[in-house]
């Protein structure tokens, strides 16, 4: 997106002033007369869908909505309606984000105190709704309202003179506060998500140093000051599982450390939990620059956090790119802090099977090297005999429905083996696909274990030629003849497919050094070549080039 | 008063020089009723003051609501 992000704010009441604490950040368009964001579902709104908005925000007021309704049962019909509706917004809409809020409910103080309160019911019938709908709709997210009320508080959060006036639920300070919210949640649409968390131990992880007051001596417990380290530890946790790998940077004996790894009973952060570690006494920047070339991921990948501040700054000063996290003055804040990098740095809306996996991925690769160092090193044997070892398996796949979050994940944040470095999200992989752009996929396992889909190969056709739009790799499979296997499966599809020429190029970035030779070591010919781009071509005539014995099990799902 | 016209005028989007105490609606553009209410909400707030229902019919002019601040 360039120059502002073009937004419209959808309700069921009068949110008109939001656009006013919005627009020196948006362009915002202002929907015609308060609370009808029904007739802009039902029918595409022309004036709307011309304002061409990034993204459609629709906040429900749940109060309001559910006014009429009597009881669970009306409620939850009424709340299936609503959910019919932004589908068709959803619809009706297709390039733009849909944000849909969740709802809150006061609870109902005139009722028999014994008896249910229905509000939080109708609350969580709600959620179930949003998590359909985003699960459906690649281009539908969900708005924290409800929890944005509830941190906020309830009783301050609404207004009834607001209300009676205006039909303005909220207060005029907790309208600000939802402005804010708003810009947060917008800006995760446009932020990169980083990959690593880099970790200090000693008066991070634990408190104290470890060098001196022994595994005995640490401030790591389940209650009081040792509780906040523990807390802290858990959310690390926490987000290891979403994807996030865990790094260690942290100016220790090796030895110390995993006697706290091994012994101390409250350590929940374990010596496999790391994808990369470095405890020794060299400089911090230094060794996050080791680290990125050992996991394959640049700099601007890391996020930092270190209680030191001359640390902190000698990492910054190394190292701009690299995110380094503020450290609390109030410990007991630590564990918020580490909730705050997980939103800043690592926010997700969606979550694939290779972020679950990925920890991992990254452990099977460290032991595909060591293998790969004890078979090149004792024996005569060749690569090809190594590769062969790992019984790697290749699937392919034309774009379904279930890889597309992936398939958008993978093109965005694939630097080095990128041949033209397209990007796109979500609503341009649509377009791409409408205008008869194809999509393949490859997932690659091995012995060592799974590293999901890794491969896109992009193309479409003109009359007998496939023109390649776009060939990456994931940099967690480079080096094993993946490509070699991948191209070759394609070009047998195409070849049946009736295909007798295929285009491709190769357009220079700051970081696609590695695939800068890839068309020519596939074989096609470069047939012109200008400023950074580089242009290849193929001939599919005579028979299949397939090699007799393959390195790598290649199938079609 | 400066400071207060000063964040009236951050408010309405104009400069604190066109705005005195005797400045009504209809001498700004951004001032409809939305933006009455959004005044009233945004004094309420900075000034930690409370601005009776019934008083807020007859906010004419900025003066009208600087007696509340005051």
């Amino acid at each position: 997106m360039v120059g502002k992000m073009r937004i419209s704010i959808l309700s069921n009441v009068n949110l008109d002033m939001l656009g006013g604490l919005l627009k020196k950040e948006y362009e915002i368009f202002q929907t015609d007369g308060y609370g009808e964001w029904i007739t802009y579902a039902l029918n595409r709104d022309e004036k709307l869908a011309a304002f061409a908005p990034d993204c459609l925000l629709l906040l429900l007021e749940g109060n309001e909505l559910l006014s009429h309704c009597t009881g669970y049962e009306q409620g939850a019909a009424h709340l299936a309606q609503t959910a019919a509706y932004v589908q068709k917004l959803a619809e009706n809409y297709p390039n733009s984000y849909l944000l849909v809020s969740s709802i809150d409910r006061k609870p109902e103080r005139i009722r028999q105190r014994d008896g249910a309160d229905d509000s939080l019911r109708l609350r969580a019938c709600w959620d179930a709704h949003l998590t359909e709908l985003t699960q459906t709709y690649s281009n539908v997210h969900r708005f924290e309202l409800a929890s944005l009320i509830e941190n906020y508080g309830r009783n301050t959060f609404y207004s009834a003179k607001f209300w009676y006036m205006g039909a303005i639920p909220y207060d005029m300070k907790a309208l600000h506060a939802l402005a804010e919210e708003i810009k947060k949640t917008l800006g995760h649409l446009q932020t990169v998500r980083r990959k690593v968390l880099t970790l200090d131990f000693d008066n991070t992880l634990w408190g104290g140093v470890i060098g001196e007051d022994g595994v005995e001596g640490i401030v790591l417990d389940t209650a009081h000051e040792g509780a906040i380290y523990r807390d802290a530890q858990r959310r690390i946790k926490q987000m290891q599982d979403m994807g996030v790998l865990l790094a260690a940077a942290s100016k220790n004996n090796i030895e110390d450390v995993k006697e706290v790894w091994e012994h101390h009973p409250h350590m929940l952060l374990k010596e496999e939990d790391f994808a990369a570690s470095c405890i020794d006494w060299n400089p911090k920047a230094e060794n996050i620059r080791k680290m990125a070339q050992e996991l394959n991921l640049g700099t601007d990948s890391f996020v930092f956090l270190d209680d030191n501040e001359m640390e902190r700054a000698a990492v910054h000063l190394a190292l701009p790119e690299t995110a380094v996290a503020e450290f609390p003055t109030d410990l007991t804040a630590l564990p918020q802090v580490i909730e705050d990098i997980y939103e800043n740095y690592f926010w997700t809306w969606k979550l694939t099977e290779e972020d679950r996996e990925k920890t991992a991925q990254y452990q099977s690769e460290k032991q595909r090297r060591e293998e790969k160092d004890k078979m090149l090193s004792g024996q005569q044997l060749s690569f090809e005999d190594y590769l062969r070892s790992l019984e790697t398996k290749i699937t392919l796949s034309a774009l379904r429905p279930a890889l597309e979050s992936r398939a958008v994940q993978l093109m965005n944040k694939t630097n080095q083996f990128n041949t033209c470095t397209l990007r796109m999200d979500a609503l341009a992989l649509a377009e791409y696909q409408r205008q008869g752009g194809q999509l393949i996929l490859a997932s690659v396992s091995d012995k060592y274990g799974n590293s999901g889909w890794a491969v896109e190969f992009f193309y479409h056709m003109e009359e007998n030629t496939a023109v390649v739009d776009n060939f990456l790799m994931s940099c967690r499979v480079m080096g094993r003849k993946i490509e070699d296997a991948v191209f070759e499966a394609v070009i047998e599809k195409l070849r049946a497919d009736g295909i007798s020429q295929i285009q491709a190029s190769y357009k220079k970035s700051a970081k696609n050094k590695p695939v800068e030779d890839l068309w020519d070591r596939l074989g096609l010919a470069c047939v012109r070549e200008e400023n950074e781009e580089k242009w290849y071509s193929l001939t599919l005539e005579g028979s299949s080039t397939k090699q007799e014995t393959p390195i790598h099990t290649v199938c079609w799902e | 008063m400066e400071e207060y016209l000063a964040f009236i005028a951050e408010i309405l989007e104009v400069n604190p020089e066109e705005l005195s105490l005797e400045t009504r609606a209809e001498n700004v553009e951004t001032w409809d009723s939305l933006m009455q209410l959004r005044l009233m909400g945004e004094v309420e707030t900075k000034y930690g003051v409370m601005i009776p229902l019934d008083a807020v019919a007859e906010l004419k002019t900025l003066g009208d609501f600087y007696q509340f601040v005051k």
